[in-house]
C-alpha cells in the first residue's frame, strides 16, 4: 500500500513499505507533454528542500523538479533512459525517478496529501 | 508522403562529379604527411554526376516554402521581401572574392562601405557609436551584455549583476544575459497587463537592492504589436538607480523614421538586419546582428570597428572594448546586403516602411477582429498585433490547426502561442511589402476557418492539400537519427 | 516608396477600414514628445542603377586581387567555389525561407541540413553536429561551454595547446567574460610546439578541456595527437579538436584520433571568402554529448498516424535551445548560418569522392611545391624545420624583411600569406604563414617566390 505526499510544483514523495520514491504527478506528466528525455543526478547526491534535483523534457518543454524535502538519492530509475515514455504512461507508478532517503522525515508533514493535492490541482 | 531520397541514395560508384580542376589532373609530387594521421581510405562521400545533383536539389526546392513563394504573417520575425537588387550588390566579385586580411589601405571601398553603414544605424537608432561585428541578433544580444558588464566593471560596479527580463522577453533575451554572467529576474508581466510598469519594476529594485540592479532588456513596441507607454518613465527611473536600458531591435520596423530607441532612453540596442533591413532568412541564417550604443558606452564596443581619419579609412578597436566576439569583422555579405537596402530606400522610403507595416497591420486586425478574439483591438496596433484562438477551443480548435489550415492554403503560419500572455495566441506581422489583394486573400482565409471552428472543426483539420503532415516529433527526440551513415559492409 | 506596392486608391481604403483618418491616426499611440521631427540622416533613395554605381566606385577605390594570387588562409581560404553551387543556394524557395519550424513546408531545406550534418559528420569522424554556428571561433567558444556544462561546473581550467588560431581565443576570452573560467596555454619555453607541448604540467583535475588545432594555426601536423589526446581522457577531460574540413581529404579525422568535439570553419567548403563573412561554423561530438550541443539539430523521423506513411525531418531536441530552455539554455543561438550550410551540403555532392580526394591532394602538391622553391630562397627558413604540413606552413625571413616581401607582392596583385599573430612568440613578426589551395599553378607559385626572391 503506497502514500503518497504532494509539494506545490507537482512531485511526489511516494512512501511504499518503508521505500521512498520521488517522481512527477500524473498532471505535470499531462502538461509537459510526451516525455523525450530524463536527467537524472548521480547516486548518493543530495538535495535540500527546493534544490532542483531533475530535469525532465518533453518535445516541447523543459520541466525542473525540485525536491519537495531534503532528500539523499539511494538509487535512479534506470529503465528512463531507454524508456522515458515510462514517465507519461505510469508517473505515479513505474515511471518513479528517484529513490530517495528523508533528510529530514518531519518536512512531509508539510506535503499535500492526495486529497488536498486533487483539490490544489482544480 | 513518400521515403526521402537522399543524396547519398543516388551514388553510383565511379561516378565522378563537377570538375573544379579536371578530372584527370593529379599531384606532380608525392605527399609529405606524418603516417600516423595520413588517410588510408577516402572519406565515403557520394558519387553524382552533375546533373542528377542539381535535379536533387531543385526538386527538394520545391518542397521548400520562402518569402518568394508567399505570404509569412510570422510576429516578431519580419518577414519581408528580400530585393534582388541586395542579392546582386553581394555577389559583386570586389566583395565577395577578398581576403579578410587584405590590408586596410588596399580595401578602402569596403570599410568606406561599412563606415557609412555605422553611421546611417547610429542615426535611425539615436545611438552614437555602432560594432557590425555580430553575427546574428542573439550574438548582439550577448555582445550588448558583456559592453554593460565592462562598464559595470570600470566604474567599480561588479555587484550590479541583476538583469530584468519581462517573461513575455524572447528567449534568446535571458539566455544571452545569463551567458555573459548576469542573474536573470523574469518579471511577470504577463499576469499584470503585459507590459513592464514602474510599480513592477519597483517590486525588483527593493528585493535586490537598487546597487545591484544592472538593468533590463526591453522592446518597443512590446511583443503584444503595442507601444510601451511607460518607457520614459521606467527609463528614467532605471538611469536613477546607475542601471541601462537595452534595446531588442527585433521589432524595429515599426519605428523607422518615427522614433527612435535612444531617445527613449536606451542605452544600446541590437538591431536584426536580417528583419528590419530585409536581408534574406536564408532557411535559419546567416543573420546580422550590430549593435548601437551612447557616448558612455562606446568605449566597450565589441571590435575591430571603422574609424574614418581625414579621407581614409582604417580599423581600430575602441581603448577598453570587450575584444572580439567573431572571427574578423562581421557577417560583410550581409552588411553589404542592408547597406543596398538603406541607398535604395532613402531616408523618406524608410520612414514609409514604418507607415506602411503599421498600415497593413491594422488593416489585418480591423478585418479580423470580430470573427477572431483579440485582446487589445480596441486601440491601433503598430506592426503586428495578437489574436487568439481561445474562442475556438470548445469546438477542439487550437491555435496550432489555425497555423496548419494556413499552411494548407499556401501560407507560412504567423507565430503561435507567443507570447504567453495571450492563450493560443497568433502574433501576425503582415510586413510593409506584402499587398492589399495578398492581405485579403489571407484575411478570407482566416475568416472561413472562424467559420469551420463553429460549423465543421473536422474539415478545418484536414489538411488535404500537405503532402508531408504529422510529423512524429516525439519519435524524432526519442530516436535520434540526425545524419545518413553508410550502410554496414 | 521602393518595395511597398500600396497604391493611393488602396491606401485609402485600408485606412477606412481600420477607422483612421491617416496614417498620422494610426500613429497617434507614439508619444508626440518622442517623435523624430527629421528625415533620418541617410541618402536620398537611389535606384538599382545609382546603387551600382556607388558600389563601383567602391570596388575600384579598392584593390582586386585575383583568386589565385591570393596565398593567405587564416580560417578564410581562397578555394575555388564551382557555378553549380551558386545556382541552386540562389533558388527563391531556398535563400528566403525562414528557419524551418513548421516541417510541412520545409522539407527540402530539412533534408538539405541532414546531409551538411552527414557530411559534418563524416568529416570529423563524430556522431552528430549541428545545423551550423557562427564560425570557427564562436564554436570554439560553444566547445569550452559544452565541456564546462558536462563537468557541471566542477573543473574550471581550459588548456590551449600551442598555436592555436589567436583570433578564434580571443573569441573564447570574450565569451569568458561571462563563463570566468581559468584560460591558459601549453607554452614550452622556446616557444615552440614540440613533444608534449607541455601539457602534462598544465593537465589536473580541475581541467575541463584541452584545445588542439589540427592543423596548427602555422599550418603543422602534430604527429603525435592521438597520444596526447589519450592523455586529456586519462585526466578526465574533454579533448577539443579545432579541425580544417578540406584536410580530411588526406588525413584522418579528429574523431579517429580520439577527440570528444569537433569544431571550426567550413568556408573552404563551398563558400566564397566575403571579405571575412558570413562564415560558416561547425560543431560536432559524441552522442553522449548531444544534450549540452548548442544550435539546432535536424533528425529524422516518422509518421506518427497509422493513416500517413513515410519518412520526413523535423527540427529536433528542441528542448536544448533558448526558445525553450530560456536561461538554461546552453547558449543562445537562435540564428545560424544555414544557407552557407545548404552550400556547403552541394559542394561536398557536387566534387564527390573523388573529387574531394583529388582536390585536396592538389592543395597539398601546391604547397610542397612552394615549400620547396621559397626555403631554397637564401634567407628563408622553416619556422619548425623538418615538420609536415596539409597546405599551409610558415616561413621565417630574415630582421625587417617580412613586411618588404608582403607590400612588394601586394604591389605586384599577390596577397603573400597572412602575418601571424606574434603574441604566440615575438619571432612570428619576421614570418608569413602561407596557404595553398587547388586553384594555384605553377605561374602563382613563382610570382610568389619571384616577389621574395626580389626583396632578399
Amino acid at each position: 500500500m503506497a502514500t503518497f505526499y504532494y509539494g506545490k510544483t507537482h512531485e511526489y514523495i511516494r512512501e511504499e513499505e518503508g521505500t521512498y520514491y520521488l517522481g512527477i504527478s500524473d498532471h505535470a506528466q499531462q502538461e509537459l507533454g510526451d516525455i523525450t528525455y530524463v536527467e537524472l543526478p548521480a547516486e548518493g547526491a543530495e538535495f535540500a528542500k527546493g534544490d532542483v534535483c531533475c530535469t525532465v523534457e518533453s518535445v516541447k518543454a523543459v520541466g525542473e523538479i525540485y525536491a519537495p524535502v531534503g532528500i539523499k538519492v539511494i538509487a535512479i530509475n534506470e529503465a528512463l533512459e531507454d524508456a522515458p515514455e515510462l514517465v507519461n504512461q505510469s508517473a505515479a507508478g513505474e515511471g518513479w525517478l528517484l529513490k530517495v532517503e528523508l533528510v529530514n522525515p518531519g518536512e512531509l508533514s508539510e506535503m499535500m496529501d492526495q486529497a488536498a493535492y486533487d483539490a490544489f490541482e482544480k | 508522403m513518400a521515403e526521402p531520397t537522399l543524396i547519398f541514395d543516388r551514388s553510383q560508384p565511379g561516378r565522378r562529379g563537377t570538375q573544379v580542376r579536371a578530372h584527370d589532373t593529379k599531384p606532380a609530387r608525392e605527399a609529405k604527411l606524418p603516417p600516423e594521421l595520413a588517410r588510408a581510405e577516402p572519406l565515403p562521400l557520394p558519387e553524382v554526376d552533375e546533373q542528377t545533383l542539381v535535379r536533387h536539389y531543385v526538386n527538394l526546392s520545391h518542397n521548400n516554402f520562402g518569402v518568394d513563394n508567399g505570404f509569412y504573417p510570422l510576429g516578431s520575425c519580419t518577414m519581408k521581401y528580400n530585393p534582388k537588387a541586395t542579392e546582386h550588390a553581394a555577389s559583386q566579385p570586389g566583395f565577395a572574392m577578398v581576403h579578410p586580411t587584405q590590408p586596410a589601405r588596399t580595401v578602402q571601398g569596403l570599410l568606406e562601405l561599412m563606415h557609412e553603414l555605422q553611421d546611417w544605424l547610429s542615426d535611425i537608432c539615436g545611438m552614437d557609436a555602432t560594432s557590425l561585428q555580430p553575427a546574428a541578433g542573439a550574438q548582439g544580444e550577448f555582445a550588448g551584455m558583456l559592453v554593460f558588464r565592462r562598464y559595470f566593471e570600470d566604474r567599480g560596479e561588479t555587484e550590479r549583476r541583476v538583469m530584468i527580463v519581462p517573461d513575455s522577453a524572447h528567449g534568446t533575451n535571458p539566455a544571452s544575459a545569463k551567458l555573459a554572467g548576469f542573474d536573470v529576474h523574469e518579471v511577470d508581466c504577463v499576469n499584470h497587463g503585459g507590459v513592464m510598469t514602474v510599480e513592477l519594476l519597483e517590486q525588483v529594485i527593493e528585493k535586490h537592492g537598487a546597487d545591484r540592479i544592472a538593468g533590463i532588456m526591453l522592446t518597443n513596441p512590446s511583443t503584444l504589436g503595442i507601444f510601451e507607454d511607460n518607457i520614459t518613465p521606467v527609463a528614467n527611473r532605471l538611469h536613477d538607480v546607475g542601471a541601462q536600458l537595452y534595446y531588442d531591435g527585433a521589432n524595429l520596423n515599426a519605428l523607422l523614421g518615427l522614433t527612435r530607441p535612444g531617445d527613449m532612453g536606451f542605452d544600446l540596442v541590437h538591431l536584426n538586419l536580417h528583419k528590419t533591413f530585409s536581408t534574406p532568412h536564408g532557411g535559419g541564417g546567416p543573420g546580422s546582428g550590430p549593435i548601437g550604443v551612447q557616448g558612455h558606452l562606446a568605449d566597450y564596443l565589441p571590435g575591430p570597428l571603422v574609424k574614418r581619419e581625414g579621407e581614409s579609412y582604417d580599423w581600430t578597436s575602441p581603448e577598453k572594448s570587450i575584444g572580439r566576439i567573431k572571427l574578423y569583422h562581421g557577417q560583410y555579405l550581409v552588411l553589404v546586403r542592408a547597406w543596398a537596402y538603406i541607398l535604395l530606400n532613402g531616408a523618406q522610403g524608410l520612414r514609409d516602411v514604418a507607415e506602411h507595416a503599421i498600415l497593413n497591420a491594422n488593416y489585418v486586425q480591423a478585418r479580423l477582429k470580430d470573427a477572431f478574439e483579440i485582446p487589445y483591438a480596441d486601440r491601433y496596433c503598430m506592426h503586428e498585433f495578437v489574436a487568439s484562438a481561445d474562442s475556438f477551443k470548445d469546438q477542439g480548435i487550437r491555435a496550432m490547426d489555425i497555423s496548419k489550415a494556413l499552411l494548407n492554403d499556401g501560407f507560412h503560419a504567423p507565430t503561435t502561442y507567443f507570447p504567453l500572455i495571450v492563450h493560443e495566441a497568433l502574433m501576425v506581422e503582415p510586413t510593409e511589402t506584402e499587398s492589399m489583394e495578398t492581405l485579403d486573400t489571407f484575411c478570407e482565409a482566416m475568416l472561413r476557418y472562424a467559420e469551420l471552428a463553429r460549423t465543421d472543426p473536422e474539415k478545418l483539420k484536414a489538411l488535404e492539400n500537405l503532402a508531408v503532415k504529422h510529423l512524429d516529433e516525439t519519435y524524432a527526440a526519442r530516436n535520434l537519427n540526425a545524419r545518413w551513415t553508410p550502410p554496414e559492409e | 516608396m521602393t518595395f511597398i506596392p500600396h497604391t493611393a486608391e488602396q491606401r485609402a481604403r485600408m485606412l477606412a477600414a481600420a477607422g483612421a483618418k491617416d496614417i498620422e491616426d494610426l500613429l497617434g499611440t507614439i508619444p508626440a514628445d518622442l517623435r523624430l521631427n527629421r528625415p533620418l540622416n541617410v541618402p536620398e533613395a537611389h535606384g538599382e542603377a545609382g546603387v551600382c554605381r556607388r558600389i563601383h566606385r567602391l570596388v575600384t577605390d579598392s584593390q582586386q586581387i585575383a583568386l589565385n594570387r591570393v596565398f593567405a588562409g587564416g580560417g578564410v581560404y581562397p578555394h575555388f567555389v564551382p557555378a553549380v553551387v551558386d545556382e541552386l543556394s540562389h533558388r527563391g524557395e531556398f535563400y528566403t525561407a525562414y528557419t524551418p519550424y513548421q516541417p510541412e513546408i520545409s522539407q527540402g531545406m530539412l533534408q538539405c541540413i541532414y546531409e551538411y550534418q552527414s557530411y559534418i559528420c563524416m568529416l570529423t569522424g563524430m556522431e552528430v553536429t549541428n545545423a551550423s554556428g557562427y564560425d570557427g571561433g564562436t564554436t570554439l567558444a560553444d566547445s569550452v561551454l559544452m565541456s564546462a556544462l558536462s563537468h557541471k561546473g566542477k573543473r574550471t581550467k581550459v588548456v590551449f595547446a600551442p598555436h592555436v588560431d589567436p583570433q578564434a581565443k580571443d573569441v573564447v576570452a570574450a565569451y569568458n567574460i561571462g563563463m570566468e573560467l581559468e584560460l591558459v596555454t601549453g607554452n614550452p619555453p622556446d616557444g615552440r610546439y614540440e613533444g608534449e607541448c607541455g601539457l602534462k604540467d598544465l593537465l589536473d583535475d580541475n581541467t575541463t578541456c584541452v584545445v588542439f588545432q589540427y592543423p596548427n594555426c602555422l599550418g603543422y601536423t602534430y604527429a603525435e595527437l592521438a597520444e596526447r589526446i589519450q592523455e586529456v581522457h586519462d585526466a578526465g577531460a574533454f579533448a577539443i579538436v579545432m579541425y580544417y574540413p578540406f584536410a580530411a581529404g588526406m588525413l584522418k579525422t579528429p574523431g579517429e584520433l580520439g577527440a570528444d568535439i569537433v569544431c571550426g570553419e567550413a568556408q573552404c567548403l563551398g563558400n566564397p571568402m566575403g571579405f571575412g563573412g558570413p562564415l560558416l561554423g561547425f560543431l560536432a561530438c559524441r552522442e553522449k554529448l548531444v544534450r549540452v550541443m548548442p544550435g539546432r539539430l535536424i533528425g529524422k523521423t516518422k509518421c506518427e498516424r497509422g493513416d500517413a506513411e513515410g519518412e520526413g525531418f523535423v527540427m529536433t531536441l528542441q528542448a536544448r535551445e533558448q526558445h525553450i530552455r530560456r536561461v538554461r539554455a546552453t547558449s543562445n543561438i537562435c540564428s545560424n548560418e544555414a544557407l552557407l550550410a545548404l552550400r556547403t551540403c552541394i559542394y561536398m555532392g557536387a566534387i564527390g569522392r573523388s573529387g574531394f580526394t583529388q582536390l585536396a591532394e592538389l592543395c597539398h602538391d601546391n604547397a610542397l611545391a612552394a615549400h620547396e622553391a621559397l626555403t631554397a630562397i637564401d634567407g628563408v627558413s622553416d619556422y619548425y624545420e623538418g615538420r609536415m604540413f596539409f597546405n599551409e606552413f610558415t616561413l621565417l625571413f630574415p630582421e625587417g624583411k617580412r613586411d618588404a616581401i608582403y607590400d612588394l607582392a601586394l604591389e605586384r596583385g599577390i596577397l603573400a600569406g597572412v602575418k601571424p599573430d606574434a603574441r604566440q612568440a615575438p619571432d612570428l613578426n619576421n614570418a608569413l604563414t602561407f596557404a595553398f589551395t587547388e586553384i594555384h599553378r605553377e605561374s602563382d607559385i613563382n610570382a610568389l617566390v619571384n616577389c621574395v626572391k626580389e626583396v632578399l
